[in-house]
């Protein structure tokens, strides 16, 4: 009898969870760790799943956004399913360089679109249970309605929406309704010898749910001698924990 | 040449390129023919077969689009409404639909217009050998034809002419009323169809053997819901008798015919065969929006108009498989085929290549994904710049490492340079590339941001490569 009260009740409270449109999440981790520890750790987890986060690159990478790619490519490696790579122009992934991030191009379904169909497209997908996450070249300004939708869309199924925006003139795109706005570029390198050494990375998390923006410095093993696998604990854990000398610093607050 | 009798003696009926070289025109007294071409190959004409074999042309055209028309004495009308896209946009599709009746051995004109009646006369009358209207430029394209392109008895062409109304525009230009009372309604009617301010329905081939299923309405329809709902019963009905028969469909034409008698074609396509009426219905609904109901829709029809059998047994497709829950993954990749067109729907798979632009191919995404078991040794940026970008080097190092280059309106200083990773054009693919290298670099700036640039050539040998920079990707 208790037993079958029990089920009620664990009846009931998936239920209320369906209402609350968080039922897709329920059965799984709720966040997507990204690799990075301290990240990780500000973020309680990760980054959160079912929801869209957008990623905006700086300086030469503005309009190619190289390492946010690799960023959301490392992200991606860390979850299983089928991911949907959405772009309105040519696609201009490269096999090889995916591979390298740890994620395999046989897990991607490449979409090409017309512009005007991407967020339509966008919104589609993201209803979709069956795939993972769906990644956009978003070449088109965002609504803050739009963003919203988006973000809806992403709630009811549990798949996670990673915006890859960029911005040709530099200028950061108005806010929008996505759980998080992250900004990820080259951080100048310290130690100023000729010599190719650690990969120097800069993570900024502009805009988050709890509105608190912060600054994260990552020096990553060289490319030459490794392919850059966050799963490695000696990727992050050693070089995170001792940084090369610097003022901004793993997790000084910038905000 | 063939040749039929008027009545009175045989007289040509049509004639290939060689004879109409020679002089040979249609209507011309066989006897006449004859004198002109000593060895003329001529052949007793039939216009019941050549309409009989019209048909069926038309029916082959069913793998175009669903709704196909045999307009005789010599035309086929295609309704391609919906179904461009699906072989990568017009141009694309004018092109393939060439080529395949070029294969079977006909000589064809084609145009691509938004009325079959302007389809017509431009086909016959226009200048190219392929027409392609953008929508919306109908009249303008009619205009400078002339007016026999309207389809008309010889008579009312006749009378036109000595009027002075050469071409459609000085139809289009004039009163109407007039031109009514003295050639009768017809000439005005071609005129719209031709145009588009009257609709020209036509009359389309069904196959015979095809699966289908109809519904007619009591009262026309309209709305999205109620379209659902039908669509919904003859899914039901078709995916019923496709179990039966262990088939499943690979492609799908709905056809609603409105309340004024125009027909809105519909095809959706799958990756595999399917039978699930679940799935049908998804795609199928997808396109409920392309639908413009009008008035309201009387009767709606669903053919299966291309199925194969369905595997029952062994491994299904990997889609179907359904990782970690992904059980409907076949029925998004249908859906999004639909969308965008299949051919931009696809997986990366890696090609044995060492120039990077062409070490990752396009492969459909019903194909198993392939485990990457290509080592890939070098690394290589995530996303490469295509084409690549010229830039400018303004020093270099002993080495031929770059160190100081322009890009973007900026000067970069190198700090830190990586390479060089020679690679050898494929010289078994083009002479161009027999001995042509390029050198690549990973060069660090001081701002941290590493460049993937490549110098084409060697750097001392002239026949290598003009020595010319050129960015690849970034890191």
């Amino acid at each position: 009898m208790a037993g079958r009260t029990a089920d009620t009740l664990a009846l009931l409270r998936d239920e209320i969870r369906r209402m609350e449109r968080h039922h897709a999440v329920a059965g799984m981790d709720a966040n997507l760790p990204t690799g990075f520890t301290a990240l990780d750790e500000r973020l309680g987890g990760g980054l959160s799943r079912g929801r869209v986060h957008e990623f905006l690159g700086t300086g030469c990478d503005r309009a190619l956004l190289a390492r946010p790619t690799r960023f959301v490519a490392h992200v991606l490696a860390r979850i299983p399913g089928q991911v949907v790579w959405l772009a309105a122009h040519h696609l201009n992934l490269h096999a090889a360089g995916l591979q390298g991030a740890g994620l395999s191009p046989g897990r991607l379904i490449c979409v090409q679109s017309e512009t005007r169909d991407l967020l339509p497209l966008c919104e589609d997908v993201l209803r979709e249970r069956g795939v993972a996450a769906l990644v956009c070249d978003l070449c088109v300004p965002l609504s803050l309605t739009a963003s919203r939708r988006l973000q809806l869309a992403a709630e009811s199924s549990g798949t996670t929406g990673f915006l890859l925006r960029p911005t040709p003139n530099g200028a950061v795109p108005p806010p929008s309704a996505c759980d998080t706005r992250w900004r990820i570029g080259a951080a100048r390198p310290v130690p100023l010898n000729s010599v190719m050494g650690l990969e120097h990375w800069r993570i900024e998390l502009l805009r988050s749910r709890d509105g608190r923006a912060f600054t994260w410095t990552y020096g990553l093993p060289g490319h030459a001698t490794d392919p850059l696998d966050l799963a490695s604990p000696v990727a992050h854990g050693s070089v995170a924990a001792s940084p090369p000398a610097g003022d901004h610093r793993d997790g000084a607050c910038a905000a | 040449m063939l040749h039929e009798h008027d009545g009175r003696r045989p007289v040509v009926m049509a004639a290939d390129v060689m004879a109409r070289q020679a002089g040979v025109r249609p209507g011309m007294a066989l006897a006449h023919a004859r004198s002109l071409i000593a060895d003329l190959a001529a052949f007793e004409g039939n216009w019941e077969a050549d309409e009989a074999a019209l048909e069926r042309l038309a029916a082959w055209c069913l793998w175009l689009c669903p709704l196909t028309s045999a307009d005789p004495p010599d035309g086929v009308w295609c309704d391609t409404s919906g179904c461009a896209h699906l072989y990568g946009g017009e141009d694309a599709m004018l092109a393939v639909v060439r080529e395949r009746l070029e294969a079977l051995g006909y000589h064809i004109r084609l145009a691509l217009a938004d009325t079959p009646g302007a389809a017509h006369a431009l086909a016959r009358f226009g200048r190219e050998r392929d027409t392609l209207v953008p929508s919306r430029g109908t009249a303008a394209a009619l205009d400078p034809l002339p007016v026999a392109a309207l389809r008309l008895p010889a008579e009312t062409c006749e009378g036109l002419i000595r009027l002075g109304f050469t071409r459609i525009g000085d139809l289009r230009r004039t009163a109407r009323a007039p031109l009514t009372r003295r050639f009768g309604d017809l000439l005005m009617h071609r005129l719209d169809e031709a145009l588009g301010v009257r609709p020209e329905p036509i009359r389309p081939v069904i196959p015979l053997d095809a699966i289908r299923a109809q519904r007619q309405m009591v009262e026309p329809i309209g709305t999205a819901e109620a379209l659902a709902v039908v669509i919904g019963e003859l899914v039901d009905e078709i995916s019923e008798i496709l179990r039966q028969r262990g088939q499943g469909a690979r492609q799908l034409d709905l056809v609603c015919e409105r309340v004024d008698g125009t027909l809105q074609p519909v095809r959706v396509g799958t990756a595999s065969p399917v039978d699930q009426p679940a799935h049908l219905r998804r795609l199928l609904q997808e396109r409920i929006a392309v639908i413009e109901s009008g008035f309201g829709i009387e009767v709606m029809t669903l053919t299966v108009s291309h199925h194969e059998a369905r595997q029952t047994t062994g491994d299904q497709s990997v889609l179907e498989r359904g990782q970690d829950g992904s059980g409907d993954l076949a029925c998004l990749v249908d859906r999004l085929c639909n969308r965008v067109g299949a051919s931009r729907v696809f997986r990366l798979t890696p090609r044995a290549s060492q120039i990077p632009e062409r070490a990752q191919a396009q492969s459909p995404v019903t194909q198993d994904a392939a485990d990457p078991t290509s080592t890939f040794s070098f690394v290589r940026p995530i996303r490469l710049l295509d084409p690549p970008k010229p830039l400018r080097v303004e020093a270099e190092v002993e080495s031929g490492a770059p160190q100081r280059f322009v890009w973007d309106g900026r000067t970069h200083r190198v700090r830190g340079a990586d390479g060089p990773e020679r690679i050898q054009g494929e010289w078994w693919l083009s002479d161009s590339e027999f001995h042509a290298a390029r050198d690549y670099w990973i060069a660090e700036t001081e701002h941290g941001e590493r460049f993937w640039l490549y110098r084409q050539g060697d750097g001392t040998h002239s026949w290598t490569g003009d020595g010319a920079w050129f960015l690849h990707g970034l890191f």
